[in-house]
């Protein structure tokens, strides 16, 4: 199976041209845009891990409606609909997701859909943004969004740890890495916007 | 089977190239070219996945009589199809909605699903329509490869959490379509 994937990796790999304003490619550039910003991947990684605290049905419902969301964000992205402070509102996301498993939250369904949801919106916004400049638009989306999904799987993924009281400690002691992560961008966001 | 269908959907997704409809397949004659159409206009493959995801989880009855009615309506579809064109976002929508509907997991009423089946079934045979019947009937044909085989995989799911999975493609599909259906808005 492995290599397998190996081979399909290297037969259909096209060239990762990625970053805004240039002539970026299809499905290889979308699929690694979340992969190649640390933003992206500690919030989506919490994204799964906050879904391993709430259980059922949030751990399966989150990472549908994350990706709903998300492409609500791509669309404004890209039809070109300013958003302010994006950079700043995912770099919050990690700090509030990281929070949340960090203090092993339990809010209801609504309040953390809401929360997961909104700053999907900003993720969507970073990808969507840089859509209309690829080669292969349809190709780019669809490997931004399985990149998303695979982030969010990897984080309910290391969050069945949570089954053992020392697993729910290392799942929290990430979830406080996460959130420690997200002070550190959000400063540099904030810096950014200030300078 | 079950193992191949990640790594069948992830080359999908790779060798998939932007949308050329109507592009012809040197060599290939009406037949392959229409065979290969579904599959190389992203909003058709994407709602025809969808459609295929959504029937599959549906009770039997329900899928019997949706699968007779998308065979039926995607013949009146490109039948039709020589006489009109549809404005291009309309298969954009069509993956979007039948994305979302797949997302939900809803186990529909058969007259529900046999509405939507036929309703996406006449609308991709009417944008594919080719005045060529072989080629019409290459296109039949691929979308019906698709949306069977799709039905075929969601079929042999048992386990709970696959069974979440094809909810989350359906999401995925969902979010590419309303992506693609924005930028096709914009251009």
């Amino acid at each position: 199976m492995r290599a397998a994937l190996a081979l399909a990796f290297s037969i259909f790999s096209t060239p990762a041209l990625a970053h805004t304003g240039e002539d970026i490619s299809g499905f290889t550039s979308g699929f690694f845009h979340p992969l190649f910003g640390w933003d992206h991947i500690a919030a989506m990684f919490a994204v799964g891990l906050w879904g391993a605290f709430l259980g059922r049905p949030a751990i399966y419902l989150l990472p549908i409606i994350f990706p709903l969301v998300m492409a609500i964000g791509g669309a404004l992205g890209i039809a070109g609909i300013h958003l302010p402070a994006v950079e700043a509102g995912i770099a919050a996301s990690a700090l509030v997701l990281g929070v949340c498993v960090m203090m092993a939250a339990q809010p209801p369904l609504w309040i953390a859909a809401i929360a997961v949801g909104f700053f999907a919106i900003f993720h969507g916004h970073a990808h969507g943004t840089e859509l209309p400049h690829a080669a292969n638009p349809f190709g780019y989306a669809a490997g931004f969004v399985v990149a998303t999904g695979l982030l969010h799987l990897s984080g309910i993924a290391f969050g069945t740890l949570t089954r053992n009281a020392a697993g729910r400690v290392i799942v929290r002691g990430a979830g406080a890495i996460i959130a420690l992560a997200g002070i550190v961008l959000l400063a540099g966001s904030l810096a950014e916007i200030g300078g | 089977m079950r193992r191949a269908f990640p790594l069948a959907v992830f080359l999908f997704l790779s060798a998939s190239v932007s949308a050329d409809a109507h592009e012809a397949i040197n060599g290939g004659g009406p037949f392959i070219n229409g065979l290969f159409h579904p599959f190389i206009v992203p909003a058709h493959v994407l709602a025809l996945i969808a459609l295929g995801l959504w029937l599959g989880r549906q009770d039997n009855g329900a899928l019997r009589r949706s699968v007779i009615a998308f065979a039926v309506a995607l013949i009146v579809g490109l039948v039709a199809g020589p006489f009109g064109t549809l404005p291009a976002f309309v298969p954009d929508v069509l993956a979007l909605c039948i994305g979302a509907l797949a997302a939900t997991g809803w186990r529909a009423p058969a007259s529900i699903t046999v509405i939507v089946a036929l309703g996406i079934a006449v609308l991709i045979g009417f944008d594919s329509a080719s005045e060529d019947p072989l080629m019409s009937l290459g296109i039949w044909a691929g979308a019906h490869l698709i949306v069977l085989n799709v039905i075929n995989i969601v079929l042999r799911l048992k386990a709970a959490w696959l069974i979440v999975g094809v909810r989350v493609i359906g999401a995925w599909i969902a979010a590419i379509a309303l992506m693609l259906l924005a930028l096709g808005l914009k251009s």
